[in-house]
């Protein structure tokens, strides 16, 4: 009786369950395996995952986005344990640091469309005030969104921009969870300044790391709405990230079924590489 | 361990689920058997949005110009569904499939004909216009033919009504062109006198000649041309046909069979006339101003309104912009002409170039072809509860004294279409005259902007409109771009974007898509 209570009890939430999230899922592997683009829906088998491995704009957006995720979380990672550094410097000589932390969250709190107009606006090569610095210096314009190197690294930029409050604050809550006495026992054996840092910080915030790098994957994965807004995946496809190419095969296209392969393929990607970094932190765990 | 004093039991645990059960079926049920609709008749507009990124580009103007006055007057609530352009097909298409019934009217550009007219989710409205076959506010024979019998028709029947007269056309800088010394030095660099540009030989020499120097003495270097480059939307593609259009001899004398092959629907864009056409949009970059290989639709606005560049091609709304002095720089200085065309057509059945032709659009041994891009059409959504309201409303907006206010403003999107508004534009005479004088009064040569426009539609060539265009335009776009960021050459890019129309095709199924592509070119 209370057992079968309990289910009674866990309906709601199980329905609710069904309907919001198993049930787009199953239509939408549903879909891979149809082709959709006539209007009806007709059974391809593998056929639109077939198609993948021979669509030079997919890999080609798929390596666009590992270029972009390696790069930011890189850079991202390195401001954050520089940041954190600093912070933990400034504590130590007292210095009150409430207003920086402000001002360091504050890219995090914009939306992220605001954030690739106000970008689009700095890198413009006429009104860009980059671009009227530039040119007060004597030098030639840049067009910083048209040429697809310069183009790829302002997305990079941009996001880390955008992005790297949360390395900051997640590695210096990590620092200052690590207890003072080992800092006091390394520096009794002469471990004081970088090497302090060296030898005991960054050993002891790998899981932090490893946390942070997860979680960035997983969002870099779905990167769009910057992109969207900054350069629309121009010049040509320099910037086309692999959920830009979604949406417009999905939506503009309307190739429903080949949109869904292409999801899943990036979802099978995450869990592929989530496993390996949930790995790595439990490893460090035990 | 003690228990928290503030847990709930199972009972109320239960009777919290059960309420709530209880709550939301009953709400079901209320919503169902007792909402009734009101009883003010409600229409809902589907049109595009303004947006941080294209300010100007309002089609809200159907609300904002007329609709809400005709709705206070009819007593009827209009509701206008802005949705930023960049998504307007995607909303429009997504609730159409759907049928959710979510907009009555729709406003779209023409080249979505295949997917709306051609879908089944549109009103036919011969009826209406035969009820409405002597009302002045129509005067649906007063439409421009091109748009009235072609545009708006779909297997015969007419399921939009034109509300927007696009057509690609020239602009340039008529004060400097003017120039005597302009005129003397271009003459003598190139032997044949400056003018506007006839064929896009001359685009280049012209383009050349203007970049590089401060030709209007502000202390900055300019440049010959600006053309639209950046893929979003596809816009860039219309810089793309205009080139291309005119170097074919048109399949079965028919000017928008320029896409497939009327026969077999095979792609023709990867085609001697197609790399002619691209080669010179390559060529044209360089006398450009910087950034030319990734212009958005507004940049170019701003090196041409801005001085900047000496011309452009694109649409006619640069016409009202460049003489309203809230956003121009170069009032009264502009100058308008046919898009240039070329010496020589390739033949797709003898697969030769034509010289000296006599066919259609042929002129004193040039080809033309202006694209008819875009022309925004609205259509009545098929599941509508209001069909005759939403036919009235369509008929106010495109009335001739509205069509007149639409002429003159600038950033309303919306483009003459009714002959008699040319006819008074040419004349500088009527309703025209009287709103030009009011709302743009430093434009004195106005009436050459309707002659050129007039001239352009005579060589108009309508766009693809078979279901998927915006794929295929969307998809040549993208390879052409890759073209000018230099990741791919003129020849691969054409090829790859042969194969995915191909692809395309084939998913579609090739006897249906043909059967549609014959219809629509009529």
């Amino acid at each position: 009786m209370a057992r079968s209570y309990k289910y009674f009890l866990l309906m709601p939430a199980i329905a609710y369950l069904l309907v919001m999230g198993i049930f787009p899922l199953l239509f939408s592997l549903h879909a891979a395996f149809h082709s959709t683009v006539a209007g009806e829906y007709q059974f391809v088998f593998l056929r639109n995952f077939f198609r993948i491995l021979e669509d030079a704009r997919f890999l080609n957006t798929l390596r666009v986005t590992i270029t972009i995720m390696i790069a930011v979380i890189a850079i991202e990672l390195l401001i954050g344990l520089g940041m954190t550094f600093l912070l933990a410097y400034l504590k130590m000589k007292g210095i009150t640091y409430t207003l920086t932390q402000v001002v360091l969250l504050l890219p995090i709190m914009m939306p992220p469309i605001v954030v690739g107009y106000t970008w689009r606006l700095i890198l413009d090569p006429f009104i860009g005030p980059i671009n009227e610095i530039i040119t007060s210096m004597g030098f030639s314009r840049v067009t910083f969104l048209t040429i697809p190197n310069t183009a790829l690294l302002s997305v990079i930029l941009c996001t880390v921009w955008y992005w790297a409050p949360f390395a900051i604050v997640s590695l210096y809550a990590g620092f200052r969870n690590i207890p003072e006495e080992l800092y006091e026992a390394a520096a009794v054996d002469g471990a004081t300044g970088w090497r302090s840092h060296r030898y005991l910080t960054i050993p002891l915030l790998k899981q932090v790391i490893v946390t942070v790098i997860l979680l960035r994957i997983m969002d870099l994965l779905k990167l769009f709405d910057i992109v969207f807004v900054l350069t629309s995946g121009g010049p040509g496809t320099s910037t086309e990230v692999v959920t830009l190419y979604n949406y417009i095969v999905g939506f503009k296209y309307f190739d429903t079924g080949y949109a869904s392969a292409i999801s899943y393929i990036v979802l099978i990607f995450s869990i592929v590489i989530s496993t390996i970094f949930s790995r790595l932190a439990m490893g460090e765990k035990k | 361990m003690k228990r928290s004093t503030s847990a709930i039991t199972q009972m109320q645990a239960a009777i919290i689920i059960v309420i709530l059960i209880v709550v939301v079926a009953g709400g079901a049920w209320a919503y169902y058997y007792l909402y009734q609709p009101p009883e003010e008749a409600a229409l809902t507009v589907a049109t595009m949005s303004v947006t941080l990124a294209m300010p100007w580009l309002s089609t809200s103007d159907i609300p904002g110009y007329g609709a809400q006055y005709w709705a206070e007057e009819e007593g009827v609530e209009v509701t206008c569904v802005e949705i930023p352009i960049g998504q307007l097909y995607d909303k429009i298409m997504t609730e159409l499939r759907a049928g959710t019934g979510a907009f009555d009217i729709i406003a779209y550009p023409s080249y979505w004909a295949g997917d709306i007219m051609g879908g089944d989710y549109v009103l036919d409205l011969d009826d209406y216009l035969t009820q409405y076959a002597d009302d002045v506010e129509l005067a649906y024979d007063d439409f421009k033919e091109v748009y009235r019998e072609r545009l708006n028709m779909w297997g015969g029947d007419t399921y939009g009504i034109q509300i927007d007269g696009d057509v690609w056309c020239l602009f340039y800088r008529e004060d400097i062109m003017e120039n005597a010394t302009n005129q003397a030095n271009f003459e003598a660099q190139y032997g044949y006198p400056l003018r506007s540009p006839r064929t896009w030989d001359e685009y280049l020499d012209v383009a050349a000649f203007f970049t590089g120097w401060d030709w209007d003495n502000d202390g900055e270097i300019e440049y010959g041309a600006t053309e639209i480059t950046n893929r979003a939307g596809a816009y860039m593609i219309w810089n793309y046909w205009s080139r291309y259009a005119p170097a074919i001899e048109f399949p079965d004398g028919k000017p928008g069979a320029i896409y497939f092959d009327p026969d077999n629907m095979d792609p023709l864009i990867n085609s001697p006339p197609g790399e002619k056409a691209l080669q010179n949009w390559i060529d044209t970059l360089q006398y450009c101003p910087p950034g030319a290989e990734d212009a958005t639709y507004e940049a170019t606005w701003d090196h041409f309104l801005g001085g900047r560049a000496f011309m452009t091609h694109q649409w006619p709304d640069l016409g009202p912009l460049g003489n309203d002095p809230d956003y121009s720089g170069i009032v009264g200085k502009s100058g308008y002409g046919m898009i240039p065309g070329w010496e020589e057509a390739w033949d797709f059945e003898t697969d030769q170039w034509v010289t000296n032709g006599t066919g259609l659009y042929w002129e004193d041994g040039i080809h033309y072809g202006s694209p008819l891009a875009w022309g925004w059409t609205a259509s009545i959504a098929k599941n509508t509860k209001y069909p005759d309201l939403a036919f009235e409303l369509i008929k106010y907006v495109v009335s001739p004294e509205q069509a007149a206010l639409q002429a003159a403003e600038a950033y309303d999107g919306l483009d003459p279409y009714r002959q008699q508004i040319f006819d008074q534009g040419k004349a500088k005479t009527g309703k025209i005259a009287e709103v030009f004088a009011d709302v743009l009064p430093g434009w004195e040569n106005y009436d050459e902007f309707f002659e050129a426009l007039d001239e352009n539609i005579e060589v108009g060539v309508p766009d693809l409109r078979v279901p998927s265009a915006f794929r295929f335009y969307e998809t040549l776009s993208v390879q052409i771009s890759n073209v000018f960021a230099g990741l791919t050459t003129k020849d691969t890019a054409l090829a790859i974007a042969e194969s995915e129309w191909t692809f395309v095709v084939e998913s579609l199924g090739t006897e249906y898509l043909l059967g549609l592509y014959q219809e629509s070119l009529g």
